[in-house]
């Protein structure tokens, strides 16, 4: 759940066992989880709803991209770090600036790039 | 003669026969003369040339000899009107040479006549035209590849006039041969592409090939086609470049197909790896708290995964329905469906990420109920349903009649699938019941979440 002492930490990605596996583990790695939203619809639900730190976003949802869930962040001035297993140069431009992780990686990769996304 | 005495002296007598005579021999064309019924009385050195017969070979000899048998009926046909001392003049026929091979001539028949006027025999005068036939079959050949070719086949002058235009030019461009002929190739070019045609014709002018070059242009009906164009300077005998013919295909098919591979190459990828994704999740979820990899299990939960995707694929990549993933997903059980695993529901298309969690939690259940609960026993039964309810799906996994249920000691991987992972991917609620008649699994979640409904309802 959220706690106020931890950073809260968004979570999307449609897979479910992934995206269940994301969650356990950045749990364990000490972040509290907002939620798990496998779609754009849950995701924006879910930053109205929660004060959110930080964000990890899987590019592609299947039928749709989490390209309106970034412009979402960057508007509300949300740090995150994409995941895809798309190349670089096939996400859309709203993942131009954030950090990119190509799947599969390792979550110590991802807790590091995820925390020097944070103010200090 | 009219000269007058004590003028110049007489040129030395000519023998006009001689010199007849000499002019016959010398020339380059096959003359020979036959006596009316057709024997042979002069034979010039073209005639040996061209037959291969010497007028020593021939002389008295019956001009049958040279004529193809299926042409002799024409030929005293021929011979009859002439011998009536009509003229037959480039006849175009066959004759045969000495050593059988037939040339083609066009002939020339004329009677000759005595002082009396009297008819009293045939000339003949015969040219080769093997050559200029076979120039002419294959310009008419040629003519025939270019008007039925599949590609657009143009050609121009120096500056861009069309000149010629073939029936699938007319059929990529649009425009038919009598409205573009003697207007400007640019008429098929893009405004923002007329810069290209100054590139062509500058390279046609230099004497190079442009070879599939691909590029756009426009139709009568105003709409661009994508086009490979190979354009070559035509030059005249003299070697003179005087325009350029151009072969024209449309791409628009090739490059579609290009983009939709390469649009699947990059999903390929990206499935690929998030497939590995997958794998490295379960693998990861296995060995939480240090534990060791159970190797057997996680081959089984990878082929699970697998004939998840024969599934999908089956399905364009789309859905999976429901029936055919549940019933995959007891194939180790195929025989006990229908008596002690009864399945019932109706037909839903899943999505891809819903046949995930569903499947997979249908999997550890099966593998569950075979080692500790109804499937290890042999009267253990199995009720699978599922329905749906309003705006919810509902599921259930019944097991009963198996040996008594006792709650394990700790939540393994298989107890987290079918209740935390399938809670927070389906958006649902799960409740695992270890009650003592045997297991009860119950799912309920949103019908939104695990279908797209008609919209994507099998087409």
């Amino acid at each position: 759940m959220p706690g106020a002492d931890k950073i809260n930490l968004l979570i999307v990605e449609d897979d479910p066992m992934i995206g269940f596996d994301l969650s356990v583990e950045l749990e364990e790695a000490g972040f509290a989880i907002v939620g798990v939203a496998p779609t754009v619809t849950k995701a924006l639900h879910l930053l109205q709803r929660n004060h959110c730190d930080l964000a990890v976003l899987d590019v592609n949802l299947g039928h749709e991209t989490s390209a309106p869930i970034a412009r979402a962040l960057m508007a509300a001035g949300v740090p995150f770090v994409a995941v895809t297993g798309y190349a670089v140069d096939q996400c859309p431009e709203e993942f131009a600036s954030a950090p990119l992780l190509s799947k599969p990686f390792q979550t110590s990769r991802l807790v590091a790039t995820l925390k020097r996304q944070l103010p200090r | 003669m009219h000269g007058m005495p004590g003028a110049s002296p007489a040129p030395p007598a000519i023998d006009d026969t001689a010199y007849l005579a000499a002019i016959v021999q010398s020339s380059a064309d096959a003359i020979f003369g036959t006596t009316t019924d057709g024997f042979i009385r002069s034979w010039n050195a073209g005639c040996e040339r061209m037959l291969g017969y010497s007028a020593a070979e021939m002389m008295g000899q019956s001009v049958a000899q040279i004529i193809p048998s299926e042409l002799r009926e024409e030929a005293r046909a021929i011979r009859q009107r002439v011998g009536m001392g009509e003229a037959i003049e480039s006849f175009e026929t066959v004759r045969l040479t000495k050593d059988g091979r037939p040339i083609e001539v066009a002939a020339t028949f004329s009677p000759i006549r005595d002082d009396h006027d009297r008819i009293v025999g045939i000339s003949g005068v015969l040219r080769d035209v093997t050559q200029s036939k076979q120039a002419e079959r294959s310009a008419a050949m040629l003519a025939a590849i270019v008007a039925s070719s599949s590609d657009g086949v143009v050609s121009k002058t120096l500056d861009g006039t069309v000149t010629s235009w073939n029936k699938s030019a007319e059929r990529i461009f649009g425009f038919t041969e009598g409205e573009i002929i003697n207007r400007s190739i640019r008429t098929i070019i893009p405004a923002e592409r007329q810069a290209e045609e100054d590139r062509i014709l500058a390279t046609v002018v230099s004497g190079a090939i442009i070879d599939n070059f691909e590029t756009v242009r426009l139709r009568k009906d105003g709409a661009l086609i994508d086009v490979s164009v190979t354009v070559s300077p035509v030059r005249d005998s003299a070697g003179r470049i005087i325009g350029a013919s151009k072969i024209v295909r449309d791409i628009t098919d090739k490059r579609r197909t290009r983009e939709q591979l390469r649009t699947l190459l990059a999903e390929v990828n990206h499935r690929s790896k998030n497939m590995l994704s997958l794998v490295q999740a379960i693998a990861r979820q296995m060995t939480r708290h240090g534990r060791q990899l159970d190797l057997n299990r996680f081959l089984e939960r990878l082929q699970a995964i697998a004939s998840n995707q024969d599934l999908l694929i089956q399905n364009d990549w789309r859905f999976i329905p429901i029936g055919d993933l549940v019933r995959s997903q007891l194939g180790a059980f195929r025989d006990l469906i229908g008596n002690r695993i009864a399945i019932d529901g109706p037909q839903i298309e899943l999505t891809p990420e819903a046949a995930q969690a569903i499947g997979m939690a249908v999997h550890e259940l099966a593998t569950n109920a075979a080692k500790y609960g109804a499937l290890s026993s042999d009267d253990g039964r199995v009720a699978l349903n599922w329905t749906q309810d309003g705006d919810d799906f509902d599921m259930s996994w019944r097991e009963s009649d198996g040996p008594p249920v006792s709650h394990p000691e700790h939540k393994g991987f298989g107890s987290r699938v079918i209740s935390d992972m399938v809670r927070a991917g389906l958006e649902g609620t799960v409740e695992v019941e270890f009650a003592p008649p045997g297991l009860r699994w119950h799912l309920r979640c949103p019908l939104q979440r695990i279908s797209r409904g008609s919209s994507h309802a099998r087409r």
